[in-house]
């Protein structure tokens, strides 16, 4: 609802009253090395009472905005708070490093703490706020969405951060980074790969064939059921003995552990999404359509190429990207059974105590799902035809 | 012509048609009516060969229908069915110009068609060429069901129950450009339904089906006329003469109507320009200089002199007058419901053509049923 008197717009209150929360909160850990205990910092701390200045700024001209009402130019003028929150917060990052590790500490390392994730937060809510319901093109607000990241992808490129714990964690295994990005990337796009080779043709069948609907789909969702951990566990004995039996499957590198097992039990957990999907994709066709193109002389193949695959495209279509989405997070797990990719950090980072490790194995792997969801999106959106564009989605 | 010989369909354990024979003659429009499971659809629908007869021959000018490639058979048949299914990611040219399509037209050729089309249904081509299905209300989309049905001209229309879904208003509507465009188009029509009203208003002739046989062929006037037996006589009702009069049209059995401008009411007298006095209705329908009715004069006002434009009954035509290619029944109703002795008809332009008599409409009655 509305307050008459004051118009306040909530989401960018929310955010700036976030941002002021923030500037009171530990911003930054420093530990002398990797394994030292740290202590925490608060922005006072950084003794930079420029950026400071311009984020606590920054943070109330939001709050002032958040009552101004939704035209245009205050739009643009929240957009820019809220950029300039993000920029702030980042540069002070790069600012702790410089002021608060002094020459005798080498391997001295900063991790952002509360204070900077709930900046990170707030600004994201405020520019939320800002493209709201905003009568700009799809494109723009995208391109909005990702200046951000770009801020950021600068920073980091100059070496401002390479203070930060994440950063000196991914400089010291940059090698291995790209060969398990690879990895993973490797995994689940030949899991989902597959999970499509086999989903989509069964999810058709379960509908030609009523009488397979029901056990295709127990099959499909009782693998769901199975705790990802369990299923790449339970590959682990059967595939040993097949390796044992069969060296020639043994020499394609086929064993207990590794790529095969995990391969075998993302590609079962891709099914699913996929294979329902491909069957819902057939069943929402309207029996008069079918029965229309019939009777005015259409034979299967044009049935098919004109009627059925149009519409049935973009829900296959986005069955496959939640799959792909699942399949990255997935794949992480899969490292525990020695198939290596993103998640080998992750638990290396646990088995060490290494926060910061941990934290450079996820940022990818988050990174790489968002990016696939969003480039599947948009592959969704251009094979959706226009006539029923506005009644999906 | 179509002829049904000795058609019997099973499915499963349940006969669906018993052995049916009858011929749809060319250019007329059969309508196949009966109770939900009579055998009317599967009837239609092995005319296309969407279902085929496990007896019997379906012919199609003397040529059995299963000699034909189905979809060979189908692109030269008309089909349109209760839900439309016009295909939803398509605009509404792509729709009408599918079976063009079908046959290998150009885009080109196949848009102006489908302009033509929705011309010939009433649909203004450059508002609704591009629109997509789900931008149509119900009545929109079925005429554009028909404009895609009617769209490699065939000679033959197969229409399922095709204003069935639409509201009882809009029906009506469409039934009525129904019955124009047959006028124009003159194809071999097999018509379902089971709303007799709507039966007794399109139908050339109707078959009257039952538990998969024919109970009844004949005139929509003949079958209210002279009900083949008990079963027919409940199905028409017991207001079948009233029913009746949805068999006649106005234009059939109107009569000259007499004018009288505005500007003359002043000066007119009895017989100056009719021959209406005795055996006429007695009214003059008085209109303004583009020939719009306006208003209703009773003869009776004329016989002390010229009348006075206070002794004209204002009305407004839409709600008096009816129009040529409305029925008798309808025609009734307007005079029950204004209480006079005749009803105006009104061409397009509003322009009264004629008048309807309430004893003329009596006198149909008896005629019909002594018959």
């Amino acid at each position: 609802m509305k307050s008459i008197q004051l118009r306040i717009e909530r989401v960018t209150m929310a955010g700036a009253v976030l941002a002021i929360v923030a500037l009171f909160l530990p911003f930054v850990l420093l530990k002398p090395n990797r394994v030292a205990e740290g202590e925490l910092h608060a922005l006072i701390d950084v003794q930079d009472p420029v950026l400071v200045g311009a984020l606590a700024g920054f943070a109330v001209v939001s709050l002032v905005l958040a009552t101004l009402g939704e035209s245009g130019r205050v739009r643009v003028a929240k957009l820019a708070a809220g950029l300039g929150v993000f920029t702030a917060a980042v540069l002070l990052l790069a600012s702790a490093g410089e002021r608060l590790i002094t020459p005798d500490m080498p391997f001295a390392r900063l991790s952002p703490q509360i204070g900077f994730w709930f900046l990170m937060l707030a600004t994201f809510v405020i520019i939320d706020g800002s493209l709201r319901n905003a009568p700009f093109p799809r494109v723009t607000k995208a391109g909005v969405g990702l200046l951000p990241f770009v801020i950021l992808a600068v920073v980091t490129a100059a070496g401002l951060l390479d203070d930060l714990a994440v950063l000196q964690e991914f400089y010291n295994r940059e090698d291995r980074f790209l060969q398990e990005l690879g990895n993973h990337l490797f995994l689940s796009g030949l899991s989902v790969s597959a999970a499509v080779a086999i989903g989509v043709p069964l999810g058709l069948l379960a509908w030609r064939r009523s009488r397979l609907e029901k056990p295709v789909f127990v099959a499909v969702n009782g693998i769901q059921t199975i705790p990802s951990l369990a299923l790449f566990g339970l590959m682990i004995a059967p595939l040993a003995f097949i390796s044992q039996a069969f060296p020639v499957l043994r020499q394609l590198g086929i064993r207990g552990i590794g790529n095969a097992p995990a391969l075998i039990a993302l590609t079962l957990y891709a099914l699913l999404p996929i294979t329902r999907n491909a069957y819902t994709s057939m069943a929402v066709i309207p029996n008069a359509v079918v029965d229309a193109g019939r009777g005015m002389g259409m034979g299967t193949r044009d049935l098919l190429r004109l009627v059925e695959l149009p519409l049935a495209v973009p829900i296959i279509l986005s069955g496959i990207r939640t799959s792909a989405v699942q399949a990255i997070g997935n794949t992480a797990v899969a490292a525990l059974i020695g198939a290596g990719g993103l998640g080998a950090f992750v638990f290396q980072g646990l088995g060490q105590a290494a926060p910061d490790l941990i934290v450079m194995g996820v940022i990818p792997i988050v990174a790489l799902a968002i990016i696939v969801d969003r480039l599947l999106g948009v592959l969704i959106r251009v094979a959706t035809p226009r006539g029923i564009r506005n009644v999906e989605s | 012509m179509i002829e049904f010989k000795g058609v019997r369909k099973t499915f499963g354990s349940v006969d669906a048609l018993r052995g049916v024979s009858f011929e749809v003659p060319t250019g007329q429009v059969t309508v196949l009516i009966g109770p939900s499971g009579c055998g009317k659809t599967t009837s239609l629908r092995m005319i296309n060969r969407m279902i085929e007869p496990t007896d019997g021959d379906v012919l199609m000018d003397g040529k059995k229908v299963g000699s034909f490639a189905p979809e060979e058979l189908r692109r030269g048949i008309g089909y349109v069915i209760q839900s439309v299914g016009l295909f939803p990611h398509m605009s509404v040219r792509d729709n009408i110009g599918i079976v063009p399509r079908l046959l290998g037209w150009e885009k080109p050729r196949r848009y102006e068609r489908a302009a033509e089309l929705l011309e010939l249904v009433g649909l203004d081509p450059a508002a609704y060429g591009e629109k997509y299905p789900h931008e149509l209300s119900g009545g929109e989309a079925q005429r554009i069901g028909v404009a895609r049905a009617l769209a490699a001209d065939p000679p033959v229309m197969l229409m399922d129950e095709p204003f069935g879904a639409v509201d009882p208003l809009n029906r009506e509507v469409l039934q009525k450009e129904f019955v124009a465009l047959q006028r124009k188009l003159r194809k071999t029509v097999v018509f379902v339904t089971h709303d007799l009203d709507e039966a007794i208003r399109l139908a050339d002739e109707i078959i009257l089906m039952r538990d998969g046989e024919i109970v009844q062929i004949g005139s929509p006037e003949r079958i209210l006329a002279a009900p083949a037996d008990e079963f027919v006589r409940n199905f028409v009702g017991n207001d079948r003469a009233l029913k009746r009069l949805a068999c006649f049209r106005v234009e059939d059995h109107m009569q000259r109507a007499d004018l009288l401008a505005e500007s003359d009411v002043g000066t007119a007298t009895i017989g100056a320009e009719s021959d209406n006095g005795h055996d006429g209705s007695g009214l003059y329908w008085v209109h303004d200089d583009s020939r719009h009715l306006v208003g209703v004069l009773d003869s009776a006002a004329l016989s002390n002199g010229p009348a006075s434009l206070d002794d004209v009954t204002t009305v407004r035509a839409r709600d008096v007058s009816v129009g040529p290619l409305s029925d008798l029944r309808e025609a009734l109703s307007r005079l029950l419901g204004q209480g006079m002795r005749a009803v105006p008809v009104l061409d397009k332009e509003e322009r009264v053509v004629g008048e309807v008599r309430l004893p003329d409409i009596e006198a149909l009655n008896q005629t019909g049923f002594v018959r």
